[in-house]
């Protein structure tokens, strides 16, 4: 049966027109590889100018148990490690590495061996230990590849008496245009339940659930033929509505509790996964793989040739990626409901990267006064009343905001997307939002 | 990559599409059927009366943004246009033009801009106009012109005999309300013309069917239990041009699906008891601006449930 969260939702186009082939994007001469690429500490560089690195050496160690390792995407040497803006237009210090010809092209050729090799090699690494799988998922710098990028050994380091009695893999992508997810899936389906049973062991979680939402028929079937008969992952189809991929909602789709106020999935025992971060770490332990590449789905207003599904080398700046932009573009990172525009086309290509879509600017309709029609509260999955919140904002008045729950808000966009009014709502809550929480 | 102009903005990127211009639109189309009764039952007079009102809206909003509050002109947000249609049709087609001129004046330049404009006013503008008109001009705003009269003769409303102990409920005709060859306001007299409208606001989602629903209940609700029949009640009187049409304006009306509920039941059951026991023969008007001046009450009760509970509720 299909499950969903009750509270709230909408239906933004899904416009997930890309190829479903799974290309992979040439890799770059020049790598600019950020250390700041997940929740927590940046890693510390241990190469310095001049280095010679192999692709997949680390060049970053986690600085302290919540960070996460940097790898080399490509061989060469360390050009440079300077400040680079990244593509969410934060600031980060980057290590700057460039191959040569040779270096190039030997990294190409074993490259596409290893993907040709990838898809038919299916270990599911059955004798690695919970404390083996933990210590791969470090060496290989694995953070959430959801967009939230928490380092994924710290979600599976769990402590006795806090152990979650459900691992969720989250497949809804629900964000429109995104792809990545839906075709790796599809294409590697074993590999992903390989890689959910790996965090099941890591955590010592009894069962996992991996939830899809139903408009994505292909990666729904790859996952149920791949099931067989293993007994502690299943599969659940969820309806296909924005912000089902939320942790929150998800959560409530698949188990039915919701999280209480400022609490975590724990709490009503579960923890969120993406489906990439599982592919990632099947990789890790059954190819010593660190992460390096990721898929990216490239969509939007450009050609419909262009619209496709990369595997893209961490540190390939984003103009490296074939798409002919309109003359006034908003490059979003990620998807278009959550994702930030980017600000230069010389930010690199991060772990926590989903996608680029490329949206026509157009003129921006005023926003017109509020008539308080109930859009923006019919379309709230948290329950809040975001016109009230958002005029708390801009009126400053902040302990109204903290009381109308506005540190609920999980930032979906769903308010802003169904105003008909074009009021930038949940700009205002964000700003009220982040001002609470500096004041407490 | 080619070089490209790049906007910086925050999510979300996409939009759903919906204005509040379309959906005042979408309220002027579903007023169509309602408009082409008016003129089809009572013929030129009601075009002057149309015209008259929804000039006289868009000129007194133009004139007060342009000349008092110096803002850009807000008159094609088509919500001036949507309050001169409304008065109109709560008015008789036969109404002096200057009268009609000074309803649309106080609709707009008091009750509307005088709050603030779109979004601040309290009352529902059009009908704060037509209260205006009824209690300044009683006898004209209340002498009905016979449909398809054209010598000026005019007659009661059903609600208007029943006040006055001479309606025999045995001449109630139920398809001739339907239909709407009766005594009456404009828009008011065929049931059959708003009905199709509220069934095109359903379908384009401009409103949600709580309100005119509730209305209609609550005032089915006090007739059944005072023993009283409640189709001709329903039927008559402005009770569907108000649910459908007045009591649903977003500005004036609850935020919330529950406070909508509220909100709509107390219409009714105010309607059905001005209706029996007020002076008025016709309750809907007072009623609606009644419970807008309610919304904000219900607005900060009914709130919508909200997702999380917190710790301490959850331990209580």
């Amino acid at each position: 049966m299909t499950k969903t969260f009750r509270i709230g939702g909408v239906h933004p186009a899904p416009n997930k027109t890309a190829s479903r082939e799974i290309e992979l994007l040439p890799l770059p001469i020049i790598a600019y590889v950020p250390l700041l690429q997940h929740k927590g500490a940046p890693a510390q560089a241990v190469v310095s100018r001049g280095e010679h690195v192999d692709r997949g050496q680390i060049i970053a160690k986690n600085a302290s148990f919540v960070s996460a390792g940097i790898h080399s995407p490509i061989t060469g040497t360390v050009k440079a490690i300077e400040a680079v803006v990244m593509p969410d237009g934060r600031p980060s210090t980057a290590i700057v590495i460039e191959s040569t010809e040779q270096e190039h092209l030997a990294d190409s050729t074993s490259r596409s061996e290893y993907w040709q090799a990838l898809s038919n090699k299916t270990e599911t690494c059955a004798s690695a230990g919970a404390e083996d799988i933990r210590k791969s998922i470090i060496e290989a710098g694995i953070v959430g590849l959801g967009g939230a990028t928490f380092p994924s050994h710290v979600k599976l380091t769990i402590k006795e008496g806090e152990r979650p009695e459900v691992l969720i893999i989250n497949g809804c992508e629900c964000e429109p245009y995104l792809m990545a997810d839906d075709v790796l899936m599809t294409n590697y389906p074993s590999q992903v339940i390989a890689g959910a049973e790996l965090m099941l062991k890591a955590g010592g979680i009894a069962r996992a659930v991996i939830a899809i939402e139903d408009n994505k028929p292909e990666a729904i079937a790859a996952i149920r033929a791949n099931l067989g008969s293993n007994t502690n992952i299943s599969l659940q189809v969820v309806k296909t509505k924005y912000p089902q991929g939320g942790e929150k909602q998800l959560i409530e789709a698949v188990t039915g509790r919701r999280i209480p106020s400022g609490e975590l999935p724990l709490a009503v025992g579960a923890t969120v996964n993406n489906v990439a971060t599982a592919f990632a770490i099947w990789q890790a332990v059954a190819c010593g793989q660190p992460l390096i590449e990721r898929l990216i789905t490239v969509s939007g207003n450009i050609p419909e040739t262009e619209r496709r599904n990369y595997i893209a080398a961490i540190g390939t700046r984003l103009s490296a990626i074939p798409a002919t932009l309109p003359a006034r573009s908003r490059v979003v990172i990620g998807g278009p409901m959550m994702g930030r525009s980017a600000v230069t086309l010389e930010a690199p290509i991060v772990k926590g990267m989903s996608g680029m879509v490329v949206l026509e600017d157009k003129a921006k309709r005023p926003a017109m006064a509020c008539v308080r029609c109930g859009a923006c509260i019919e379309a709230c999955p948290m329950g809040l009343e975001p016109y009230l919140i958002s005029t708390y904002g801009r009126l400053r008045m902040w302990d109204e905001a903290r009381a109308a729950g506005v540190a609920d808000c999980i930032e979906c966009g769903s308010c802003s997307w169904s105003c008909p009014s074009s009021r930038p709502i949940l700009e205002y809550i964000s700003i009220a939002k982040k001002r609470i929480k500096k004041l407490s | 990559m080619n070089q490209a102009k790049l906007i910086f903005e925050s999510a979300p990127h996409v939009h759903s599409g919906r204005t509040t211009t379309g959906a005042m639109y979408h309220v002027l189309i579903a007023l169509l059927p309602a408009i082409c009764c008016a003129i089809y039952f009572f013929g030129f007079p009601a075009v002057g009366v149309l015209a008259t009102s929804v000039a006289a809206c868009v000129a007194t909003e133009w004139a007060i943004t342009r000349f008092m509050l110096g803002r850009p002109t807000t008159v094609f947000d088509g919500s001036a246009i949507l309050t001169g249609v409304l008065l109109a049709l709560n008015l008789p087609s036969n109404l002096p033009l200057w009268m009609v001129v000074s309803g649309a004046i106080v609709a707009i330049g008091i009750a509307k801009m005088a709050f603030g404009g779109l979004g601040c006013n309290i009352f529902n503008p059009a009908l704060v106009g037509r209260v205006f008109l009824l209690i300044s001009f009683p006898v004209a705003m209340t002498s009905w012109p016979v449909p398809f009269d054209t010598d000026g003769i005019t007659g009661p409303t059903i609600l208007g005999l029943e006040k006055l102990g001479q309606l025999d409920p045995a001449t109630l005709d139920m398809t001739r309300m339907l239909r709407g060859d009766i005594g009456g306001s404009m828009g008011e007299v065929s049931a059959i013309a708003l009905i199709i409208g509220f069934v095109y606001l359903l379908i384009t989602k401009v409103i949600k069917w709580h309100i005119p629903v509730c209305v209609v209940a609550g005032l089915a609700l006090v007739d059944i239990c005072c023993g009283w029949p409640p189709v001709a009640d329903i039927l008559s009187g402005g009770l569907l041009l108000g649910a459908i049409f007045m009591a649903t304006d977003y500005v004036s009306s609850p935020v919330t699906t529950k406070g909508m509920i509220v909100y709509g039941l107390a219409i009714g059951i105010i309607t059905a008891v001005i209706r029996r026991w007020g002076i008025y023969p016709e309750g809907m008007s007072f009623a609606i601006l009644i419970m807008n001046g309610f919304t904000p009450l219900i607005n900060q009760y009914m709130k919508p449930k909200r997702f999380s509970t917190r710790r301490k509720e959850l331990a209580v």
